[in-house]
């Protein structure tokens, strides 16, 4: 029986809806694209950098955040997609491009000079071949002109790879970025970035921690899971049995603890059903690791 | 997660500066390199994302269709405007001597809560004295970084910067005269013409100054002009450069020489000196241009010397002399002998 779209009530929305009404192909393609799932972590997270912005206008102390998590937790995705919620914008009175956000990796290589030299690529901008001092006064000013509210720091633990003291310099500079220009600064990272936060109490006081915890057997995991399946777009809805208390256990082992994981493996399961003609998700598909 | 590519680069800058309209296309990128933390506008055009080469081409003169799209994409400056700010005609000094600025003008842009930026016609070889200001050019290499720096460089070189327009009026005038009687006669003719008047100077100032004691390229010129004593080079192929469009035309030997500033004479100001002494010294040698010119010329050299300070040979020694009050006005007013001089000036630049 081929079933309307409004009919679809276990999807998210129309969107998903009617993309679980197209060809198996199409829903395949889209299976493999990136996707915001609204997982309750997720928009703590965006919440948190909103709220962030809109207290910096108010408070003269610049509060700043270190975003701990371990890797495959999809941090630096939803990072990301809050930069391309606040995209460069163009403000003719002023003659300029207005960026209210800048998220950039750290280098790999993590010092001050290719620190401030990676900002000036990520916003366009011509990079000088000046000394580290001078290099860190004509960010400030581009950042500056550029009308910048907030800059996020992402794999910020790669300052572990560096000696001490290059770490704590470039902490420093975070912190001096969100000093001269006061807006806040968000350093993201694994746990592996704390300690040269809580070796200087300044850093630490500055940097409050945001902490995402990998995922563990209990209500919220099953909640993402059943999240995460309402943008699959398969026809009918998954077996009940894959919400039980029984099989909360049985799917972490299954899918890991990271989120990135238990996307992928969700993913790898429904196209594996797609291919075969099925349109329903079983526990018993999951956990028999019966994949694509 | 999403990564920012190379496509990103084709983004514009983010702080447009667009160019003012009587810039010189140097001047608006030299304003863009300091902006964007470059000393030198050619490393900013090399680098990232503009990534072009300019070498040592003028771009004044000659700015290449690619560049120029690619400032207009980065800058948000219309392709019009950017191509507009190629001058026009080739009448233009050497990048190197490009220097020439009215302090009053910029002190004007400082007024009018603009930047400081180099006019185009400041490039031009005769170009002696702003029209506007009725103030001289003079030589400035960087840009000033605010108006007291400004008004401080106007203060070294004249003690009273309220009276330039008023002071020394009758050589200002004799300046502009100049420049623009010699301008009138060589307009929309081909450099080589300009060469005429160029020779009449060079051969002033050969037996003026010939022994250029302070000049660090004295042993070059010196080999120079063995040079052209033999035969082996030309006057237009050792002073052709200046004025040159097409830098294939100057046969290998020169080019290299020209990379080196050798053949540079500075003309522009020897020009004026040969202007402010024509009008000057001339009277108070009591002798004729062409005992000055002839076997006085050492003698007349070390009046000089006695007479002038060594930063003479500067333009800013220039505005000192000429801002300088204690010449009596009515020492300089003498008609009858700036009508000798032009009549002088027709002659030698007649074909």
């Amino acid at each position: 029986m081929v079933k309307d779209a409004e009919n679809l009530l276990h999807l998210i929305d129309d969107k998903v809806r009617k993309l679980s009404m197209c060809s198996m192909d199409e829903r395949i393609d889209s299976l493999r694209q990136d996707q915001w799932y609204n997982l309750d972590f997720a928009a703590k997270l965006v919440a948190m950098l909103q709220e962030l912005m809109a207290n910096n206008r108010r408070n003269i102390r610049t509060a700043c955040r270190r975003v701990i998590a371990p890797s495959g937790m999809a941090k630096s995705f939803i990072l990301r997609q809050f930069e391309k919620q606040h995209p460069p914008q163009s403000s003719k009175l002023q003659n300029r491009i207005v960026y209210p956000v800048v998220m950039l990796e750290i280098p790999s290589d993590p010092n001050v000079k290719s620190l401030m030299e990676r900002i000036l690529t990520v916003t366009n901008l011509p990079v000088p071949r000046e000394s580290r001092s001078h290099l860190f006064d004509h960010v400030i000013k581009m950042l500056k002109h550029m009308q910048v509210e907030l800059i996020i720091l992402d794999e910020f633990q790669r300052i572990h790879w560096a000696s001490d003291k290059v770490g704590h310099l470039v902490c420093e500079a975070a912190r001096a970025i969100a000093g001269e220009l006061h807006i806040p600064v968000v350093v993201a990272g694994t746990n592996q970035m704390t300690r040269f936060f809580l070796s200087d109490e300044q850093l630490s006081s500055r940097f409050h921690p945001f902490e995402i915890a990998p995922w563990t057997a209990d209500q919220a995991f099953l909640k993402a899971v059943s999240t995460i399946l309402s943008y699959m777009p398969l026809r009918d809805p998954p077996a009940d049995d894959i919400f039980t208390a029984e099989a909360v256990p049985k799917l972490l082992t299954s899918f890991g603890d990271r989120t990135d994981d238990i996307i992928s493996v969700l993913k790898a399961h429904v196209i594996a059903c797609l291919e075969e003609g099925e349109e329903r998700l079983t526990l018993d598909r999951i956990l028999s690791g019966h994949r694509a | 997660m999403t990564r920012r590519t190379s496509a990103a680069f084709s983004q514009p800058f983010p702080v447009s500066l667009p160019p003012q309209k009587t810039e010189s296309l140097s001047s608006w990128l030299t304003r863009l390199a300091h902006y964007y933390g470059f000393s030198r506008y050619h490393d900013f055009l090399a680098s990232q994302p503009i990534s072009y080469s300019v070498g040592t081409r003028d771009v004044d003169r000659d700015l290449p269709d690619l560049l120029a799209e690619r400032l207009a994409h980065f800058t948000r400056t219309p392709l019009s405007v950017v191509t507009d700010l190629v001058a026009a005609e080739a009448w233009l000094m050497r990048p190197k001597y490009r220097t020439a600025v009215c302090l009053l003008c910029w002190l004007d842009d400082f007024s009018k809560v603009r930047p400081p930026y180099r006019r185009a016609a400041w490039g031009r070889p005769l170009a002696l004295c702003c029209l506007l200001h009725r103030f001289p050019l003079l030589d400035m290499h960087a840009l000033p970084e605010s108006r007291t720096a400004c008004l401080k460089q106007i203060e070294s070189i004249i003690y009273n910067a309220a009276s330039a327009s008023t002071t020394s009026s009758c050589v200002v005038d004799a300046l502009i005269d100049l420049e623009m009687s010699v301008a009138k006669r060589f307009s929309g003719q081909p450099a080589e013409t300009f060469l005429g008047l160029f020779g009449f100077l060079i051969t002033l100032l050969h037996n003026r100054f010939g022994l250029w004691d302070y000049e660090k390229s004295r042993g070059y010129r010196i080999k120079l002009y063995q040079f052209e004593a033999r035969g082996a080079l030309s006057w237009q192929m050792m002073f052709g450069n200046p004025l040159a469009r097409d830098d294939e035309k100057i046969p290998e030997h020169v080019a290299q020489l020209h990379l080196i500033s050798v053949p540079s004479v500075g003309y522009r100001r020897q020009l004026l000196y040969g202007a402010l002494d024509l009008l000057t010294i001339y009277k108070r040698n009591e002798g004729d241009l062409y005992s000055i010119l002839g076997d006085d010329a050492y003698r007349a050299e070390l009046k000089l010397k006695e007479r002038w300070p060594a930063y003479i040979n500067t333009m800013s020694g220039f505005a000192e002399i000429i801002m300088r009050s204690h010449y009596v006005q009515d020492d300089l007013e003498d008609v009858e002998y700036i009508a000798k001089l032009d009549a002088r000036l027709e002659a030698l630049s007649a074909p």
